[in-house]
């Protein structure tokens, strides 16, 4: 990926949200969206690129998890620094609100984007982990669509478990 | 929030022969859909994705009751291919629990399963279980399943023709099956097999190494931690196990890489771990296993005690026991409830020169500092303390005890381990303390561990019968919570056993004195009122066996003492002014006789003045059983056959538990005088 980039001269490419914003990237950035990667090697890159399934606040969001990993990884840093550094970026670059969370864990599934889906589903799954039923519907806003009697039959399912 | 997001309808290779086919003309188009739940707009498979990593406890515990979109993914077969309950220690006693939702785990893959990952609570019927149901399984993982047995495990392989990978870590008694799991699984590319670095036998060994050499030719990766072989088992691996890329033995103290041996593994095998090398990126969390198994031996004490009181005694029934301190670890030797303590007062340590003469006061502070003062326990207890106050009678006390170790800075610093317990008692006792350095360096989780054995040991001495323990180790908490009682038949058969000996001996005895065959068995209480006891004693081995002593000088209280040990040497007796070191005779169990039966025959029969010594090169432990009158119910004096003019009494009637407080108060009060 990093050899392509120094051989030719820097490309750019115009990626465009769903609400029509349209964003500037280098093609070092391009590329780690694995989804783009292969539109631009099929030379189906030009004009711009629309992505319907991301709005142009998580584009944004998106743009700039790759960008820093992209400038990370080619800053001549030892591998350690570099991994030291990521790490408080992605930890920093996850403090964000539940629902961008989720936008964000479907772009990156959208946009085949591995390290940001896999740093997503890890913060997510860390969400959930050890909070009762309630408190994640709750936190995620999602509704008991449970019947009375569904409900019931889930209860009874692992009443036996407690024997 | 309100955000768009638009409904992805499609899968991602849908998504991207779109885009593609639209990149070329801009479409302006603003769909506008009202905004869903984000989470009901996840792919499935996304969502399969994050609940999975949840493990299989919560996905069904929980995650499952959310929503019927994430119950239908907890539902779908594929989500179940791994199964991982790693980690599932704060579920204390529950175990059965664990295993019933295993099952219900292994029932939703419908055969599917590839992996599966448990943590402590697997027994040999879980693995039939899955055996019988998942053929296609390629990773089996087990941590910390002391319920496993080689049987069981080489059973269930014969079921997982696929196997490849293998990762036994801290299973007990796993390796007799090694060999015939080799040979049901051909496919083995992976196999993991960690021992505790605080084993009870350290002989060298090479069998699970020339099982592996002989059964497992087909492996690339091998994994052999604290393993007790030598060189001849390691050659007998290279020999046999041609493609090995890396190879792990870590902590195989008794390999010598020194010469050609080291040298045909560095040309060989392209990723290797030598013994004293770093255990820090171990991915199996070592600490925990080596605790939890010093935890096993703590139960097992304990349960044997529990079960030994049970059989052979009048007094204590399980339903009273269990009635009067539900949930919470039981003995009827001694009773055993431990508390998490919560305080970190923690002072900066410092480093304790081992040569220094003022050892104990510097342990004294260093204990200290790390339990905090006591104000700051009373702080943060006072809710337990509040209401375990009423509880503490002349027999119970409040433990807190903790284990130091120190290491220096780098691998050469000097490296100390020590041991703190107080024993809080009622107002009418000053508290019992013991304080050790230990002649060894372990790691502070087993130093806690070893903490805890000794306080028990020391109360058992003081004759406590109750424990309250706290402490501030989260990891020995659980453990001590987690693990499951196991049950011993051999040991009530040994009950039984020991029952008709203690009778044939009390008799002989009788006829000694001259008396009728029947009657110190009547008097020290008969089949009704005897009481066994049950006790094991562990003395670590100890590079300076001459600086410590395993138990000081005593005599027993009880009438009789059976002691049964693995054949290393430390029992000495006191005879004609000197001590003399027991034999270890094979096939024999050696018998005493304690004060009870000192008393009644007015001195005639002497209690035998002892002592326990720990061994340099090997671990002693010793089982032993006393037989004990009644506490109350018995006046114990000379009987009047033993009295005349000429031997007038020698002990004034007390009753046992008079006896044992007449010993204790003596012990205390005087310590010069002979124990």
């Amino acid at each position: 990926m990093s050899s392509s980039t120094e051989l030719t001269e820097k490309k750019v490419f115009l990626l465009k949200s769903l609400d029509g914003v349209i964003f500037e990237v280098e093609e070092s950035v391009a590329v780690q969206l694995e989804v783009i990667r292969e539109l631009i090697e099929g030379d189906c890159a030009r004009p711009f690129i629309s992505l319907y399934n991301v709005t142009s606040e998580i584009l944004a969001l998106v743009i700039e998890y790759c960008k820093h990993h992209a400038e990370t990884c080619s800053g001549g840093t030892s591998a350690t620094i570099a991994d030291e550094d990521l790490k408080t970026f992605d930890n920093e670059f996850m403090n964000v609100d539940e629902n961008i969370l989720l936008e964000l864990c479907s772009a990156a599934d959208y946009l085949d984007i591995k390290s940001l889906f896999e740093l997503t589903c890890r913060t997510l799954a860390s969400l959930i982990k050890d909070r009762t039923i309630i408190e994640v519907r709750k936190m995620f806003n999602v509704e008991n669509d449970f019947s009375v009697v569904e409900e019931k039959a889930v209860r009874k399912e692992f009443a036996w478990a407690f024997k | 929030m309100g955000k768009k997001l638009k409904r992805l309808k499609n899968k991602k290779k849908k998504a991207k022969a779109k885009a593609k086919a639209k990149a070329e003309a801009a479409s302006s188009a603003r769909p506008t859909p009202p905004p869903p739940p984000p989470w009901l707009e996840l792919p499935p498979e996304v969502t399969a994705n994050i609940l999975h990593r949840l493990g299989a406890h919560d996905m069904l515990k929980s995650a499952q009751e959310v929503c019927t979109t994430w119950r239908n993914v907890c539902k779908d077969p594929s989500i179940w291919r791994v199964i991982d309950m790693k980690n599932l220690g704060k579920y204390h006693d529950m175990s059965v629990y664990l295993e019933t939702t295993c099952r219900q785990a292994v029932d939703r893959s419908e055969g599917q399963l590839t992996d599966i990952y448990i943590d402590y609570f697997a027994t040999d019927e879980l693995l039939q279980y899955i055996s019988e149901r998942s053929s296609q399984l390629r990773c089996l993982r087990l941590g910390g399943c002391y319920g496993v047995s080689g049987d069981g495990l080489s059973e269930a392989a014969k079921r997982f023709p696929l196997l490849e990978e293998l990762h036994l870590v801290f299973v007990m008694s796993c390796n007799d099956g090694i060999e015939a799991i080799g040979r049901s699984c051909p496919k083995l590319r992976s196999f993991t097999l960690s021992e505790s670095s605080y084993k009870h036998s350290q002989l060298p060994c090479n069998d699970d190494a020339l099982a592996i050499a002989k059964s497992m030719p087909g492996l690339h990766h091998l994994q052999l931690l604290g393993n007790n072989m030598t060189n001849e088992g390691l050659q007998a691996i290279l020999d046999g196990c041609l493609l090995l890329e890396s190879l792990d033995i870590r902590r195989c103290f008794k390999v010598d890489l020194s010469g050609d041996l080291g040298k045909r593994i560095t040309q060989k095998i392209k990723d290797s771990k030598h013994p004293y090398d770093s255990m820090e990126d171990c991915e199996w969390n070592t600490d925990i296993f080596d605790c939890k198994e010093n935890i096993r031996f703590v139960r097992t004490l304990l349960d044997f005690a529990v079960h030994w009181t049970l059989k052979c005694g009048g007094q204590t029934t399980t339903g009273e026991i269990r009635e009067k301190w539900t949930g919470s670890l039981l003995a009827g030797w001694v009773g055993v409830k431990i508390e998490r303590l919560r305080y970190m007062a923690v002072k900066e340590q410092t480093i304790i020169d081992g040569s220094s003469t003022d050892e104990t006061k510097e342990e004294e502070e260093d204990f200290r500092s790390c339990c905090g003062d006591e104000d700051e326990v009373e702080d943060t207890e006072e809710l337990t303390k509040a209401d375990l106050k009423d509880d503490l009678d002349d027999y119970s006390v409040k433990m807190y005890f903790k284990g130091v170790s120190i290491a220096g800075p780098g691998d050469s610093g000097s490296r100390l381990s020590g041991i703190g317990v107080v024993m809080e008692r009622s107002c009418n006792f000053s508290p019992i303390r013991v304080q050790k350095k230990l002649d060894f360096y372990v790691e502070e989780s087993v130093a806690d561990y070893l903490a805890l054995l000794d306080g028990l040991s020391e109360a058992a001495e003081n004759n406590i019968r109750r424990v309250f323990a706290f402490t501030e180790s989260d990891i020995l908490y659980y453990q001590v919570s987690n693990f499951p009682a196991p049950n011993f038949p051999a040991t009530s058969e040994y009950a039984k056993q020991l029952r008709g000996l203690t009778s044939k001996i009390l008799s002989a005895l009788s006829i000694g004195l001259g008396l009728e065959q029947e009657r110190l068995e009547k008097e020290v209480g008969g089949m009704e009122e005897l009481l066994l006891q049950f006790k094991i004693n562990y003395y670590p081995k100890c590079p300076q066996p001459e600086l410590t002593l395993g138990v000081e000088a005593h005599t027993d209280v009880s009438a009789l003492t059976f002691i049964l040990h693995n054949m290393v040497p430390g029992l000495q007796l006191f005879c004609e002014g000197k001590w003399v070191t027991a034999k270890c005779v094979p096939n024999s169990i050696i018998m005493h006789i304690g004060d009870t039966i000192e008393i009644l025959s007015n001195g005639k029969y002497k209690s035998a003045l002892h002592r326990g010594l720990v061994n340099k090169e090997k671990v002693r432990i010793s089982w032993a059983v006393f037989c004990e009158p009644p506490k109350e119910k018995i006046v114990l004096k000379p009987l009047p056959e033993t009295v005349s003019e000429a031997e007038p009494p020698r002990f004034p009637p007390r009753t046992f538990s008079q006896h044992i407080m007449h010993k204790l108060f003596r012990k205390s009060e005087d310590s010069g005088e002979e124990k």
